[in-house]
């Protein structure tokens, strides 16, 4: 089927049904295109007749917005008396007056918008960042209580880039002439919809729908508390010990026990270190009202992780966010996973190193395995816990320079500080493996001083797993790496294997047992449900010598026993290697 | 774009200070840039335009203290626009419009602002645009009987068109005139 049909059907069917996170996250997260046409559908009606309508109303809305926020004194439709109309008076019908109290604002809103997305070309074009103040400040003026707050454009400049993404597809396969298997009616909402000269309207009708959902991390602390709060502040109390004040804070809270519950050996490390979650999204406390600081967790949630996170990924990333309405729980066990996904470089790290690899975070390797495991927070029955492997590019930065922490790195002895993790109890993720062999990577690369700085993400992907020539321990290291690798896969198929085999036979028992009811057919269910239950133990047998004889246990005991033991087997290899 | 147009202050030596009304108009962070014809005749008048913005062009008159070195003429891009500054003294005869239109065609600018003639007026002649702002303080002059009108003027410089307004302090009532001034296709 013509794919902008089927997009067409999927807008009007299954999407509103969304609410089946599998379902409608595949579909979503086919393109990029879904990402618009979902999001609109807060703005669109069902049935996509009216999509025409609804359009042109909500289009026709930002204009008289656009013209009653953005007041151009040299509009004829002012009074043209230069007694009342002109810079200087300050008269009340004067219309100079409200264009000067936007001037700050929109100072501010321009020096932000310069600075979005720098790497990106299209944000450079002057036309894209006029339409993007534009929008901000007919928002901040529309919505007063929100206003503007920096931070709203790294929100706003994914929104337009990918309409603008859409605008073209579309008009590339006009040309094309991709459209001939469309109805001449389909066809004319597809032009509508994706009509190049209402980017700006559209934008600002998909931000006011995303900042519905967001703006609550916006919002100030009410102002009548706050200043009685910091009368009250104890000497030497720490601001994690105050009450939160606003809806952020308690979210960020929130985020905190969210943390304890499943990671607590990381949550223990931060705490010790004295970074709780709130930390850096309350004020700095100082008894200046306005002085505040927006630090890093706050920048987290209020940039929709926008700053931690490539483009292209982050697209991907805000799909699956927007799906599951309202998004702040999802968002929430989204930022704890992007702790859990650095934490071995947390554990291993400082004060300051953690505060590098929080500021500046190391971008994700491979962001399908990072949502699997956010949306494995959100709801642990539903979602199964992806196999984790070392998803970051530790050594860079997301603008692809070398991070800072790489050269500050405290290099300790590798097996004291493996071995006291394994005591703490890591959680079951073969996560414990990845800090020996990002060491080990190290190590090497620093030996044969090899460390070269990236220019991105992906071109270092290959320089980290393809070891230089001559250098027999890369290849060793990375082997290994492999075949742990191809262990686990193995292992996890026969897993599958087992686990529906053991099912059938379940259901087989059962069958045999409703059919007839005489002892025969008894003891043959009885049989084939041993069957079953040793199908499930004899699973890990070829790992692990010794398996406890419950199933479910098993399961745990073999994520947890195997990373490690590999984590083991590579470090007695790299000792004897070290020896020689 | 806005620009503010204002000169011969002759403080303190013929006035005590600029009129109230006028100073409750001329605020900061509304005009971009102040260009002056001079005769500011002290260093607290020039520290007064610079609160009302930071860009601030100065010119010499015959009464400013000769070690400021402020330039007879001056030349200043706004948006497309070139505007000269000259205090006017300088030119003989006195505000001769011919002379103005010769020093115009010298300096290659679109708008010419002079003063010294203690009279506001803004006049377009062979495609370019005269401004005089007059005497901020309404000093006594010498070539002229009776009374002068304090005065300044303000240009609204946009992509096409310079929107002047002259502000006039009559009978301590501010009045207010706007000439609109297109620039040429030719230049």
């Amino acid at each position: 089927m013509n794919f902008w049909q089927e997009s067409l059907r999927l807008a009007r069917y299954d999407l509103p049904h969304a609410d089946r996170p599998s379902g409608g996250l595949e579909i979503a997260l086919k393109t990029e295109i879904m990402f618009f046409v979902q999001l609109v559908l807060r703005c669109l009606p069902y049935e996509t007749r009216d999509w025409e309508i609804s359009l042109s109303r909500s289009r026709n809305h930002y204009r008289i917005l656009k013209e009653t926020h953005l007041i151009d004194p040299h509009d004829t439709k002012f009074s043209q008396d230069p007694e009342l109309n002109n810079p200087l008076t300050s008269i009340e019908q004067n219309p100079w007056n409200t264009f000067f109290e936007d001037n700050d604002l929109r100072d501010i809103i321009g020096k932000d918008v310069s600075r979005t997305f720098p790497e990106i070309e299209f944000f450079q074009n002057l036309n894209i960042r006029q339409t993007m103040a534009d929008i901000l400040l007919v928002y901040a003026k529309e919505h007063p209580f929100a206003n503007y707050r920096q931070g709203m454009h790294e929100i706003l400049a994914p929104l337009i880039f990918v309409i603008n993404l859409d605008n073209e597809a579309f008009q590339h396969a006009k040309e094309n002439d991709e459209l001939k298997m469309l109805t001449v009616e389909e066809e004319d909402i597809l032009n509508c919809l994706f009509c190049k000269e209402y980017l700006e309207q559209d934008s600002y009708n998909l931000f006011c729908a995303v900042m519905l959902e967001v703006s609550r991390w916006y919002e100030e602390p009410t102002h009548s508390e706050t200043p009685k709060q910091h009368i009250t502040k104890e000497p030497y109390m720490r601001v994690q010990d105050s009450v939160p004040s606003s809806r952020l804070m308690e979210d960020l809270v929130d985020i905190g026990n969210l943390l304890q519950e499943t990671d607590p050996t990381l949550a223990k490390h931060l705490s010790s270190l004295d970074i709780p979650p709130q930390l850096y999204g309350m004020f700095v406390q100082s008894f200046f009202f306005h002085f505040k600081q927006m630090f890093l967790f706050r920048r987290w949630l209020r940039l929709l992780f926008g700053r931690e996170i490539p483009l292209h990924d982050l697209l991907f990333l805000w799909d699956v966010l927007l799906i599951d309405r309202p998004i702040s729980p999802l968002a929430k066990c989204i930022f704890v996973s992007l702790l859990v996904q650095i934490r071995h470089l947390l554990l291993t790290s400082d004060y300051g190193g953690c505060l590098q690899y929080l500021m500046r975070y190391p971008p994700i390797a491979d962001i399908d395995s990072f949502v699997k495991l956010a949306r494995h927070y959100r709801n642990p029955k539903k979602n199964a816990k992806p196999m984790m492997k070392s998803n970051n590019f530790s050594h860079i930065t997301i603008a692809g320079s070398s991070h800072p922490n790489r050269t500050q790195r405290p290099q300790r002895p590798l097996v004291v500080s493996e071995r006291k993790k394994d005591d703490l109890e890591s959680p079951p993720t073969i996560l414990a493996l990845a800090p020996v062999l990002q060491k080990m990577k190290n190590t090497i690369r620093d030996r044969s001083n090899t460390v070269s700085v990236p220019s991105s993400p992906r071109r270092s992907a290959e320089i980290l797993t393809t070891p230089k020539k001559n250098d027999n321990w890369a290849k060793e290291v990375q082997m290994m790496e492999e075949q742990v690798s191809t262990l686990q896969t193995r292992l996890n198929e026969q897993d599958m294997m087992c686990c529906q085999i053991s099912k059938a036979l379940e259901i087989c028992a059962e069958d045999v047992r409703n059919a007839k009811s005489n002892d025969q057919c008894e003891s043959l269910a009885q049989h084939l449900l041993e069957l079953s239950k040793t199908l499930v133990s004899i699973k890990t047998v070829p790992v692990v010598p010794s398996p406890p004889r419950n199933g479910k246990n098993n399961v745990d005991f073999k994520q947890r026993v195997c990373p490690s033991k590999f984590g083991i087997y590579l470090l007695s290899a790299k000792s004897t290697k070290w020896s020689t | 774009m806005l620009v503010l147009l204002i000169g011969d202050f002759n403080l303190p030596h013929r006035s005590a200070n600029i009129s109230p009304k006028f100073r409750k108009l001329l605020v900061p962070n509304k005009m971009q840039h102040v260009l002056c014809t001079g005769n500011l005749c002290s260093r607290e008048t020039y520290d007064y335009l610079r609160t009302l913005s930071s860009d601030v062009h100065v010119v010499k008159g015959e009464f400013d203290d000769e070690m400021l070195k402020y330039p007879d003429t001056k030349v200043v891009t706004v948006g497309q626009f070139r505007i000269g500054v000259c205090h006017g003294h300088q030119i003989i005869p006195w505000g001769d419009s011919r002379m103005l239109e010769l020093l115009a065609r010298q300096l290659d600018v679109d708008i010419l602002v002079t003063g010294n003639t203690y009279e506001c007026s803004a006049v377009e002649k062979s495609g370019r645009f005269f401004v005089d702002p007059g005497s901020a303080t309404g000093s006594f002059s010498v070539n002229k009987t009776g009374p002068v009108t304090p005065s300044f003027a303000l240009l609204d410089v946009q992509a096409d068109n310079v929107v002047t307004y002259l502000y006039r302090l009559i009978d301590d009532a501010v009045k207010v005139d706007r000439i609109i001034y297109k620039k040429s296709k030719s230049t």
